[in-house]
């Protein structure tokens, strides 16, 4: 039967007209449906070009955490913290001992320093340049330069740090060269914001030089000293720290005045437990500390109502 | 970290020659920033978010801007930054929106009216609701600006106008963007020349 209709005329001629005709039907049509999708190609295209015109920009405004306590309480008084300057950090400050250890010398010295890198991205160094002298010899005269390696492991509240302190030094010092690392761990006791008794700060570290003992260093033993300490937040600007130096233990109170404006001030004991040197002696520090790329906006208590809205 | 420890304590010389009573560093250090310790530490407790302007300077442009925009609108002197200068009653219905004065919740009511005008779908006018409830005393807000604090309430009322703003453009329909009332295009120029720094 197939053979047959090959030879049949007429039914390549009914092929053919049937085949022509399906062409120009999906030809018409396949017209009709590109113009409709032109045509609404061009009023999206359209629309698209309006909106794009009439809407405008996002304005230069960002949300950011912005902290009402400057930082957790310092957990340190005679040892190094683990904590530390970072990029664009700057501070100063002046230490005072009343009387030095078998003496009934009064003491003092000036410290300055500042760090680069991002110490919660990586890690910042921070460099100290130390006067030890202050009023019997001429300021600078006896000195030295400190330098601490350290990261702040926000999430964890964690802080780590290793230095060299009097890594280099001039004049007739008698501190010696002193190698640390230590670690800080920060633990909030309480929520609310600067609750009292809120925040525990906690450090502990190993070091040679001054870390060891009294008696180590006098019988010129090279060991390798243990010290660490606990700050407290009594309130947001009173702060009660003891510390173990590796040679007697320190306590006293941190004092930060005024919030977010980096005055530190430190008043305490030294060898409270006579376990070095001749009995407590009274130390304080003053200092300040800033941040020069640091936003200094405070918060209002209008800055709070603030609702973003989401259309 | 630990071997960055550990090269410092083998490289560690024994202690420097203690040639008298350590005094030096027997105090409270000043070798280290120590002596300010909560300054470079963890902040806890007592954080809040805010949304503010990226930064000061950015705050002091806005608050320049709202400044010059409401003497312009007053003055029925606002040009858009395309050149178009809306009518003087547009310009005063403005004015009367974003200076929140006593006359502000007629005026919001009548903008309200205008935007809606020939565009009345639920999304358009829920838009153009939201858009001129935080349009309203919009430039007396940045105006007062204090430069010492976040102004969160200003950026956040600039940012609340501009995504509402943006929301009704995009509920509305070709027809009514291609000849909108003159309040949009002088909302547009308003808006554009606060976020422009």
């Amino acid at each position: 039967m197939a053979y047959l209709r090959h030879l049949d005329p007429g039914f390549w001629r009914r092929r053919f007209a049937t085949a022509v005709g399906v062409l120009l039907a999906v030809g018409c049509a396949g017209r009709a449906d590109a113009q409709t999708a032109r045509a609404a190609l061009g009023d999206s295209a359209r629309l698209d070009s309006l909106r794009r015109f009439y809407r405008v920009p996002p304005p230069d405004v960002q949300q950011i955490t912005v902290a009402k306590f400057l930082g957790a309480p310092g957990s340190t008084i005679g040892s190094p913290s683990a904590s530390g300057a970072g990029v664009g950090d700057y501070f100063f400050g002046v230490g005072f001992q009343e009387r030095t250890r078998y003496t009934d010398r009064p003491d003092g010295g000036f410290g300055a320093g500042a760090g680069l890198g991002d110490p919660e991205s990586g890690v910042a160094l921070e460099t100290t340049v130390t006067s030890f002298s202050s009023v019997r010899h001429a300021f600078l005269s006896i000195g030295g330069f400190s330098f601490k390696v350290h990261h702040r492991d926000i999430p964890h509240m964690m802080l780590y740090a290793v230095g060299i302190e009097n890594a280099l030094t001039w004049g007739h010092t008698d501190g010696g060269t002193s190698v640390y690392g230590t670690v800080g761990h920060v633990v909030p006791l309480r929520s609310g914001d600067d609750a009292a008794f809120g925040v525990l700060s906690t450090s502990v570290g190993v070091g040679t030089g001054r870390f060891r003992s009294e008696a180590d260093i006098r019988n010129h033993r090279h060991t390798v000293g243990v010290f660490g300490g606990l700050g407290l937040r009594i309130v947001a600007a009173v702060s009660a720290t003891a510390d173990w130096t590796g040679q007697d233990l320190d306590a006293g109170f941190t004092f930060t005045p005024f919030a977010g404006r980096g005055i530190v001030g430190t008043m305490g004991v030294a060898d409270l437990t006579r376990h070095a040197g001749n009995g407590p002696r009274f130390i304080m520090s003053v200092g300040f500390g800033f941040n020069a790329r640091r936003d200094n906006r405070r918060l209002s208590p209008e800055d709070l109502s603030a609702v973003f809205r989401t259309p | 970290m630990a071997l960055a420890a550990g090269a410092l304590l083998a490289a560690g010389s024994p202690a420097g020659a203690q040639v008298a009573n350590q005094s030096d560093v027997t105090g409270i250090p000043i070798t280290s920033s120590s002596v300010v310790s909560p300054v470079f530490t963890v902040a806890v407790g007592g954080a809040a978010r805010v949304i503010t302007f990226t930064t000061p300077q950015i705050a002091v442009a806005y608050q320049q801007a709202a400044g010059r925009i409401n003497a312009q609108l007053s003055s029925q002197t606002f040009t858009t930054q395309q050149g178009f200068r809306a009518p003087p009653a547009t310009q005063n219905l403005l004015y009367e929106v974003v200076s929140g004065g006593t006359g502000s919740a007629a005026a919001s009511a009548q903008l309200l009216d205008r935007l809606t005008a020939g565009n009345a779908s639920p999304q358009a006018v829920s838009s153009a609701q939201a858009f001129v409830e935080a349009f309203r005393g919009l430039l007396a807000k940045g105006i007062d600006m204090k430069p010492q604090f976040f102004n969160s309430l200003t950026a956040t009322q600039l940012a609340n106008s501009v995504a509402a703003y943006n929301a009704f453009i995009d509920a509305s329909p070709a027809a009514y963007l291609s000849a909108p009332p003159p309040e949009v295009m002088a909302v547009r120029g308003i808006l554009a020349q606060l976020t422009a720094h």
